[in-house]
């Protein structure tokens, strides 16, 4: 379970994160949904410990990211915007490379690195070199790399961008699967079809703060709109006016 | 401490599919200060040599006024050419480079001799042209020397010993000895190894940090749960790891040449165990430069 409290993160003059609190329950999966610069990827970064916020806290099953960041990033998979690997290094070695660095003993890693190769149906490239990987190969090996230490809790920050039609299909497979075996997900996306397709919970974040927090259904009803996505323009153009 | 390992495990084994990395830390570090050492003594003895061995040559106008001059000159094999210039045209010809330097005999040069007074000459040369101006002095060094030769003439001839002209005798004792001067080639080489090592790591040290960050594989790093300064301490092994390869490769081989040459010129007994290590890292380093012009060649670009 993630918990964000009264989460705050200012760059010199630039409020990025105002205040933001929310709930990604274990089973679950919950969608940041934001415009760009709405401060989606500064609340990650805050949750899985790379920024250090300026208020509130965060909670990872219990360990907090300010005071227990080793604890707190132990329970965490993490795939970063961008998701860069190792290019002289093949995806199996980039994936065995944070299993030792999550501390995982040398079997452990490889039975635990095959197995997300099978999953992941990476057999095709898993040893090759990274350096020509296509976007879908890149951004299934840094998956397996955020799941090389089996988190209870998995935070990605806009998975899909940049993947075709039939790698997104894949990745929303496994986060189904993900939350079935009881995880808890947490990613970060502007895309509304993405959202709607996936989420149980959705949390709309909009200039660092949240404007709400429930399920698809109930945003809609409070925002009474049609669709997902009229609920959001109306809670967008709120802010604005 | 299993964190730093890893971490230096991966950067080493990284860097060694790097053709950048391996071709800073294996062949720029070792090769290139010996390299430069090299060419620049060589590019000095060529230029000592060459200015020595040129044939000194001189255009002299009204060498009339001076054939004993003109004579002794030829003995020491300058090649005199005689020209018509006046003052003003024998500027002009060494400015233009038509002449590297001009002698002119002044007209009073043989009565002024023959009386006992110093007799004048013009030489004209360019001081800012630096092949000339070597030339000039070993000209002017001649004309001294004849100088000196009739000032102690005249002496002799005066019944006074010429001896008294040198009051004072300096000698020059130079107690150096090949170990000494070794010293002078081994400072030299501190530097080469300071810059060796720097050669070796600065690839990898850039790669693992800049580098890093610039292919975005930073952020997901550091969400791993190991404190952060470890990550660092295991780049900077890395980075130290190479340094010291590169230094192995370049350092044992001439060191161990420079000792060998050292003991050879003091005509000690030379150690086979020296030897041994010495003809064994000159050739480990060999060999290393054939593999890589094999793998080289191997290279599907080779076509262009």
């Amino acid at each position: 379970m993630i918990e964000a409290r009264q989460l705050a993160k200012h760059f010199g003059p630039v409020a990025a994160v105002r205040e933001v609190s929310l709930r990604a329950a274990d089973g679950r999966i919950t969608g940041l949904l934001g415009p760009n610069g709405a401060g989606k990827s500064t609340t990650l970064r805050m949750l899985y410990t790379v920024l250090r916020p300026d208020g509130g806290d965060a909670l990872i099953d219990g360990c907090s990211a300010v005071r227990q960041p080793l604890a707190a990033r132990a329970r965490l998979g993490v795939l970063p915007h961008g998701a860069g690997i190792y290019p002289n290094l093949t995806a199996r070695e980039n994936i065995l490379y944070f299993g030792a660095l999550q501390g995982l003993p040398r079997e452990a890693r490889r039975a635990r690195t095959g197995e997300l190769v099978k999953l992941l149906e990476m057999e095709e490239f898993a040893d090759r070199p990274a350096r020509g990987f296509s976007q879908g190969e890149r951004v299934r090996t840094a998956l397996a790399r955020a799941l090389v230490h089996s988190p209870r809790n998995l935070v990605l920050d806009e998975p899909t961008n940049g993947l075709d039609v039939m790698a997104v299909r894949a990745l929303r497979r496994l986060l189904l699967q993900l939350r079935d075996a009881g995880h808890c997900v947490l990613f970060s996306s502007h895309v509304m079809q993405e959202v709607s397709a996936l989420c149980d919970e959705v949390v709309v974040i909009a200039q660092g703060v949240v404007l709400e927090q429930g399920t698809p259904e109930q945003i809609r009803a409070r925002t009474g709109a049609a669709s997902l996505e009229e609920a959001f323009v109306r809670l967008i153009g709120a802010t604005d006016r | 401490m299993h964190a730093i390992l890893t971490v230096f495990a991966k950067e080493f084994r990284e860097n060694l599919r790097e053709r950048r990395t391996l071709l800073s830390a294996l062949i720029l570090g070792p090769l290139l200060g010996p390299l430069l050492l090299a060419g620049g003594l060589s590019l000095r003895l060529d230029r000592g040599a060459g200015e020595a061995d040129r044939p000194l040559s001189v255009a002299v106008a009204h060498g009339e006024r001076a054939p004993n001059l003109l004579g002794f000159l030829r003995a020491h094999g300058v090649t005199v050419t005689t020209v018509d210039y006046d003052a003003a045209a024998a500027r002009a010809a060494v400015r233009a480079g038509r002449e590297h330097q001009v002698l002119e005999i002044d007209e009073d040069f043989a009565r002024r001799l023959g009386t006992g007074l110093p007799a004048p000459l013009q030489l004209y040369a360019d001081a800012s042209d630096l092949a000339a101006a070597g030339e000039s002095a070993r000209l002017r060094g001649l004309i001294e020397q004849y100088s000196s030769l009739l000032g102690r003439l005249r002496l002799a001839a005066r019944g006074i010993d010429p001896l008294v002209l040198a009051p004072i005798a300096v000698q020059d004792i130079d107690v150096s000895t090949p170990a000494s001067r070794s010293v002078l080639i081994l400072g030299t080489l501190s530097y080469l190894i300071l810059f060796t090592m720097l050669m070796g790591g600065m690839y990898l040290a850039i790669d693992a940090t800049a580098g890093e960050r610039e292919r975005g594989s930073l952020e997901p790093l550091l969400t791993v749960p190991v404190p952060r300064q470890r990550l660092i301490y295991g780049k900077i092994l890395a980075t130290c790891a190479y340094m010291i390869l590169s230094l192995v490769l370049m350092a044992v081989p001439s060191l161990s040449q420079h000792f060998l040459i050292t003991s050879l010129l003091r005509a000690e007994v030379l150690p086979a165990g020296w030897v041994a290590l010495s003809v064994g890292a000159t050739l480990a380093l060999a060999a290393l430069l054939v593999v890589v012009a094999g793998g080289l060649y191997r290279r599907e670009a080779l076509l262009g």
